[in-house]
């Protein structure tokens, strides 16, 4: 017995410093801004706070609210109706409105700008059909915040939909019926019960698409809006690192305001009703039905249906010269590096729900919960703050193992996407119980065998899908990415972002964003099926 | 008749729920529908409630018709209370809010107040459900669907997720305000003594069918089926014959069997006996030593189908 449980104590030392050692690499971001901010600056910041630092916070908080404020429309609405009413098509658009998601913000813009550019699809139709006078009449200038606002909506929506969907249809379905049986008609189910109940979800999925804006680099440098974001890269490419992490500093407070903000606008109340039984939908007929199709089947087609289409036909002009100027090698890229990072970040997510689970006696599961930060630290922050340790850890060792390598990039994904494979591993622990480790400790097994002999292999289908969402996040990251990439070292997403960019043409750029976009579209079908459940 | 249910049959995918169930009640009356789990029980209710749509058949509430194949009355229409198996209370309301939520009309605050003294919650207005006990949380679930005047109570597995000690106290107050509404009311449970304590008609469901109605007492000494037999306790076959284990008296008798093991549970010893290589229970007030040879009697044969 003494053997056992010194056996128990000694592993649960190494268990912990694991833990440590793991939340010390989540957490070098973070320290090396706060010990760098501080430092004595240059001209170029006293340039910067003068001139442009007033702008980089206003337009990032104008664009986080806007898209927030869009994406509560865009998302409460369709979920509640998909949830609760038949109407013609609900079943195709429930899974359609999803598909957004699979487009990154910086091919949504430069497909939209192409679009309605003054060589675009629509001036070409247009003056086709009723002559250049009208299309010239009719051109419409893009290139304004208040479009991108609405384009971020488009791709961010469906983190808030998805959110309320499932509320909606398992998590307060009894109250809602309770409510019916009490009289209450739908509006008044909406208001009075759906809606707070939904208050949860509905800020997870709001505060996520606040760190997505946040984190947006390249739409907003393609529409030329200065925001912190771009602000860390522009003084990062004229080598001001030390202003770079000081805006990134500020990135990061706002950031944290938004997290804090969150957790208190969820609240505390606990919802944990769910049920199997569906809720019974109430069919729409007539002209309320249409109206119900109408508004979601616009919502697909303006966030999905119309760039992809425009995407595909572009890719079928272009995608000869594409496809011979180093598709292949750029494709096979993105495939290792995204599967090598999801595999990696994956275990190490799981390592850490182990090791937090085991170590809940004395905080374990928070410990673990800071190693989630990661999300909530914009991708520009994440690269600028590990730059700094990698170049002295290079040059100190004499080698270029991490910023030579892609071995850096791996490690800012990881900080980054650790949360994206924590939720499903969590999930499906949690639905364990602790009753197997419990079980295992009492047939005298060590918790490495408890791991991989028990945990792991149940937990194999979470695991799965845990490397897919990370694999489709690495594929479409785009900040880190530009920032820690090896020399001549492309992806799909940088090569999207670079042909958008320098050729002034979307035309080259869409056979990189339809493949994003195609792959993109895995996890959202694995999304939908949890939801069905 | 205050409900008329007629042919009431509903299936999932191939699975059938229901198959032509049917039966009335009076008005203050009292009815458990009785049955193991997956035996339609809890599909029949939301059907009465509107929260499912029957394949065929029909609801009506004092003479209206609530379904049939070209009517569907919407369960905010219907005017019936229901209390669900988790209680569904609203978790962001507090206890009068939760009460009051059905309550229309310019006398809400005196309806609230009524069912707040009926559901005994005073002092406790102002909490939220998560600040509650399992019975207060059942109190105001009850309090709720009672609280507009609905012309039937519907209760699906009330005391389900209570423990045993506390489920006693509950079903007690159930009783009480179930008698002191006047509501009719359907009790769905698949615990014999929840039904005998509260209902004055048990109908038994088996695999969708119903397989018996009638009173407590019917059902014991004259069920339809050995199913509907054995949900008082078990049923002993001694030479061709069924007895119930209350039915036997040992230690007298020509019979012989000898006692395997025996345990004590409230007020008796169990006994297992052998009885020519088959396992009998019965009961007694008296232990006996294990392996003894005991002599019985059967005080009572059971007859079961026979009316």
């Amino acid at each position: 017995m003494l053997h056992f449980t010194k056996r128990i104590k000694f592993s649960r030392k190494g268990w912990l410093l694991t833990l440590l050692f793991l939340l010390a690499v989540v957490l070098i971001p973070v320290f090396t801004i706060l010990l760098r901010a501080f430092e004595p600056s240059g001209n170029s910041w006293n340039l910067i706070t003068e001139f442009f630092l007033s702008r980089y916070i206003w337009n990032s908080l104008g664009l986080s609210l806007g898209v927030g404020s869009l994406c509560l429309i865009f998302g409460v609405l369709p979920a509640w109706l998909v949830s609760n009413f038949d109407f013609p098509g609900r079943k195709w658009l429930k899974l359609g409105l999803l598909f957004p998601l699979s487009i990154p913000t910086y091919i949504m813009a430069y497909t939209y700008t192409g679009i309605f550019d003054s060589t675009g699809t629509v001036q070409h139709y247009v003056a086709a059909w009723f002559g250049q006078a009208t299309a010239n009449a009719m051109y419409f200038d893009s290139m304004n915040p208040y479009f991108l606002t609405v384009l971020l909506a488009f791709c961010l929506y469906p983190y808030v939909y998805s959110a309320c969907l499932i509320s909606f249809s398992s998590g307060s379905s009894r109250q809602l019926e309770a409510a019916s049986s009490l009289g209450s008609t739908a509006m008044s189910r909406f208001f009075r019960v759906g809606l707070p109940l939904a208050k949860p979800a509905l800020f997870t999925g709001l505060f996520l698409v606040i760190m997505e804006v946040l984190n947006e680099y390249g739409a907003v440098q393609y529409f030329n809006i200065k925001t912190l974001t771009t602000g860390i890269f522009t003084a990062w490419e004229n080598g001001d690192l030390n202003s770079a992490v000081r805006v990134a500093l500020i990135l990061l407070m706002i950031a944290m305001l938004f997290l804090l903000l969150s957790k208190w606008l969820k609240g505390k109340q606990k919802i944990t009703t769910s049920t199997k039984t569906p809720i019974l939908r109430r069919k729409l007929s007539g002209s309320k039905g249409i109206l119900a199709m109408t508004f979601c089947f616009s919502l697909f087609l303006f966030s999905f249906f119309i760039p992809f289409i425009q995407l595909l036909a572009w890719s079928t002009i272009a995608y000869k010269g594409v496809v011979l100027d180093g598709f292949a090698s750029m494709a096979g890229n993105t495939f290792l590096v995204s599967v090598v990072a999801a595999v990696i970040i994956t275990m190490v997510a799981f390592l850490l729900l182990f090791a937090g689970n085991l170590l809940q006696s004395i905080g374990g599961r928070k410990l673990a919960a800071l190693g989630l930060l990661g999300y909530s630290i914009p991708g520009a922050i994440i690269a600028v703050g590990i730059i700094i340790p990698f170049v002295f850890l290079d040059t100190t060792f004499g080698s270029d193992v991490l910023l030579g390598s892609v071995t850096g990039l791996v490690i800012a994904y990881l900080i980054r996407f650790l949360s994206v494979s924590y939720g499903p591993l969590k999930g499906a622990f949690e639905r364990q119980g602790s009753r197997l480790d419990d079980a295992s400790l009492s047939l005298q097994s060590r918790p490495v065998k408890t791991l991989f002999k028990v945990h792991l292999p149940i937990l194999k289908p979470a695991f799965v899908m845990a490397v897919i969402l990370v694999f489709v996040d690495v594929m479409k990251e785009l900040p880190m990415t530009l920032i820690l990439r090896p020399m001549n070292y492309d992806t799909l997403a940088t090569e999207a972002y670079r042909y958008a960019q320098t050729n002034e043409s979307a035309v080259q750029a869409a056979p990189f964003s339809i493949l994003l976009i195609l792959i993109g579209i895995i996890p959202i079908l694995v999304l939908s099926k949890l939801i069905k459940r | 008749m205050i409900l008329d249910i007629r042919h009431i049959s509903k299936s999932f995918g191939t699975v059938a729920a229901l198959s032509a169930v049917g039966f009335s009640m009076s008005d203050g009356e009292t009815i458990a529908l009785l049955g193991e789990s997956g035996s339609g029980k809890s599909t029949l209710l939301r059907i009465i409630c509107g929260l499912e749509i029957p394949d065929s058949g029909e609801v009506f509430l004092d003479g209206i018709k609530y379904n049939d194949d070209q009517v569907f009355v919407r369960p905010e229409h219907r005017n019936i209370g229901l209390v669900f198996q988790d209680n569904a209370l609203f978790p962001h309301l507090s206890v009068v809010k939760n009460i009051g939520f059905g309550i229309k009309g310019s006398n809400k605050k005196d309806a609230i107040q009524q069912m707040v003294q009926i559901t005994r919650l005073e002092g406790l207005e102002n909490r939220l459900p998560h600040e509650l006990s399992g019975g207060q949380q059942q109190r105001v679930a009850i309090g709720r669907a009672l609280a507009t005047q609905p012309q039937l109570l519907l209760m699906d597995e009330p005391f389900s997720t209570l423990d045993h000690s506390l489920k006693n106290e509950i079903r007690s107050e159930v009783r009480r305000i179930i008698h002191a509404s006047g509501k009719p009311c359907i009790l769905v449970t698949h615990q014999i003594d929840d039904a005998t304590a509260l209902a004055d008609r048990i109908a038994v469901l088996e695999k969708g069918k119903l397989v018996q109605i009638g009173s407590s007492e019917e059902l014991y000494e004259t069920p339809s089926s050995l199913y509907v037999a054995r949900l008082f306790g078990t049923v002993n076959e001694i030479d061709g014959k069924l007895v119930r284990a209350e039915h036997i008296e040992v230690g007298t008798g020509e019979k012989i069997a000898s006692l395997e093991m025996q345990y004590f549970e409230t007020g008796n010893y169990v006994l297992q006996l052998n009885y020519k290589g088959k396992l009998l229970q019965a009961l007694s007030q008296n232990p006996f030593t294990v392996g003894e040879q005991i002599p019985f009697t059967i005080t009572k044969e059971l007859l079961v189908g026979v009316k």
